[in-house]
This record gives structure tokens, C-alpha cells and sequence, in this order.
């Protein structure tokens, strides 16, 4: 139990630190919050590494709600949560299918993430074209998501 | 990487296009939108600076060849002026914070 708490404590601010480290540089693409999401190779890692599921999910709400008392800035609470809830549904259907590696499931969890703010953001602005912008949006989510699951697949869980 | 993951990435790329076969518009028109509501419509030709203000806050507009961009705003994460000038039919500046929205295309 202890240990399990450390993990998940450990993994909590190291997601949160990628999360604001990530935040400090403008973004370095066309379009605003389109980021690699660093934070989320904590998510893919525990996911995968962590012998309960369910750390997974607990670490990534908690850097969730910790990442708008850090940014300061409420509104992002709406995009995490759609984008990180609807992103790890994905990946715990697809990696319980055992039909796919961490790197696929991964990819999937980018995509899925990405629709799940796009979604939010359609609903907070009352506005469906947003979804012009998911060509270059899913598409971004998929290859850093395969960028994060080569990443968290490379790391070792250490006893 | 697994036989299956080519096969599941293939298939997400491909739904990822699918909304740019619903793009279409005038872009010579951009329209700005408060919680929803069409506020304005705007022509992109003449060029302008103009303040929103709303009970959120306040942005400044401006519109300058063809192109319009949130030069100023008061919201925290400042999202919508680092969005810079949009022109492409389908593109939009968007300030939660303060529930505007610009969008090219009428």
C-alpha cells in the first residue's frame, strides 16, 4: 500500500511538472494548445506499467485539478477532463483488447484526446466549426501519441 | 509496433479528415460570436481596430488586409491573442474566458 501511494504520488508531480514545464514555452505550432502533451507519458506509462489500472486514472485526475490551481487559469479544467477522460476510455477499451502494443493504443489515446477538446470547445462556444480545425488536430494527436508511447514504453518501472 | 497498430493508425488518420469536407464559406466576412450569439458580422475589406466589451471582459479587434486577430485582451491565459491574425474560411480565434468567438466565413 505504501508503495503504491509513493508510485502514485511520484508520478503525480512528475506529470504535473511535464504539464507546466510544457506550458512555459509558447507553443511552437499553427494552432493555440496544440501541444505534444508530456504529461500524458505518465498516463500511457502507469497505464501500462502500474499493476492497477486504476492508479492510471487516479494519477491522471489528480494532475488534472492540480494543473488548474498551478496555471491559474479555471476554464482549462473542461478541456483536460474531456480531453484526458475520453482519451483514457479509449486506451484502457483498446489496450484490454490486447489486439494492439502501447505505441497503438497510444496513438489512439492522442487522437481521442484532441476529439474530446474539440468537443468540449464546440460546446463552450456554441460552435461546430471547430471541428475544421480536427484535420490537422487528430492528426497531430496520433503522431505524438506515437511519440509518447515509444517514450513510456522505453522507461522501466524501478522495484 | 504491431501489425494492428498500422492498421488502427490508418483508420484514425483517415477519420481525422473527415471535417475538411464540410469546410466552406465566404471569406471575406468573418463573424463574431458572444456566448453563442451572432454579435457581428464583419467585412474583412475595410480595415478597423474596435474594443468588445463585455460583462467578462474586454478584447481589441482588429481587422487589417483581409485578415483579422485579438490584438489585446484582459482574460488570463491570453489563447486568443496568440491565435494571431486568421483569413482561411473555417479558421476561428476563440476566448473562453470571455465566451467570444471569431470565425471566418459567413
Amino acid at each position: 500500500m505504501a508503495r503504491r501511494l509513493t508510485r502514485i504520488s511520484i508520478l503525480t508531480a512528475m506529470s504535473l511538472t511535464f504539464f507546466l514545464f510544457e506550458g512555459i514555452f509558447p507553443t511552437p505550432f499553427f494552432l493555440p494548445g496544440m501541444k505534444l502533451g508530456l504529461a500524458n507519458v505518465v498516463t500511457v506509462f502507469a497505464l501500462y506499467k502500474l499493476e492497477n489500472e486504476v492508479d492510471a486514472l487516479i494519477i491522471l485526475l489528480l494532475r488534472n485539478f492540480l494543473s488548474v490551481i498551478f496555471s491559474g487559469s479555471p476554464t482549462i479544467i473542461f478541456f483536460s477532463l474531456s480531453g484526458g477522460l475520453l482519451s483514457f476510455a479509449a486506451m484502457i477499451f483498446l489496450k484490454r483488447s490486447e489486439k494492439f502494443s502501447v505505441v497503438g493504443v497510444s496513438a489512439a489515446g492522442g487522437f481521442f484526446h484532441n476529439l474530446g477538446q474539440i468537443f468540449c470547445a464546440a460546446v463552450l462556444m456554441e460552435s461546430v466549426s471547430v471541428f475544421f480545425y480536427f484535420g490537422a488536430l487528430g492528426i497531430f494527436g496520433i503522431v505524438s501519441g506515437i511519440f509518447i508511447g515509444k517514450l513510456a514504453n522505453s522507461v522501466k518501472l524501478p522495484k | 509496433m504491431k501489425k494492428n497498430d498500422a492498421a488502427l493508425i490508418a483508420v484514425l488518420i483517415l477519420f481525422s479528415l473527415v471535417p475538411i469536407f464540410f469546410a466552406g464559406g465566404d471569406k471575406n466576412f468573418a463573424v463574431v460570436k458572444i456566448s453563442g450569439k451572432v454579435f457581428r458580422k464583419i467585412d474583412l475589406n475595410e480595415n478597423k481596430i474596435f474594443t468588445l466589451e463585455t460583462d467578462a471582459g474586454k478584447n481589441i479587434i482588429e481587422v487589417k488586409d483581409k485578415k483579422i486577430a485579438v490584438i489585446s485582451a484582459d482574460c488570463p491565459d491570453k489563447i486568443c491573442v496568440k491565435a494571431g491574425a486568421i483569413k482561411n474560411v473555417g479558421e476561428i480565434i476563440a476566448c473562453v474566458p470571455h465566451e467570444i468567438l471569431i470565425e471566418i466565413g459567413d
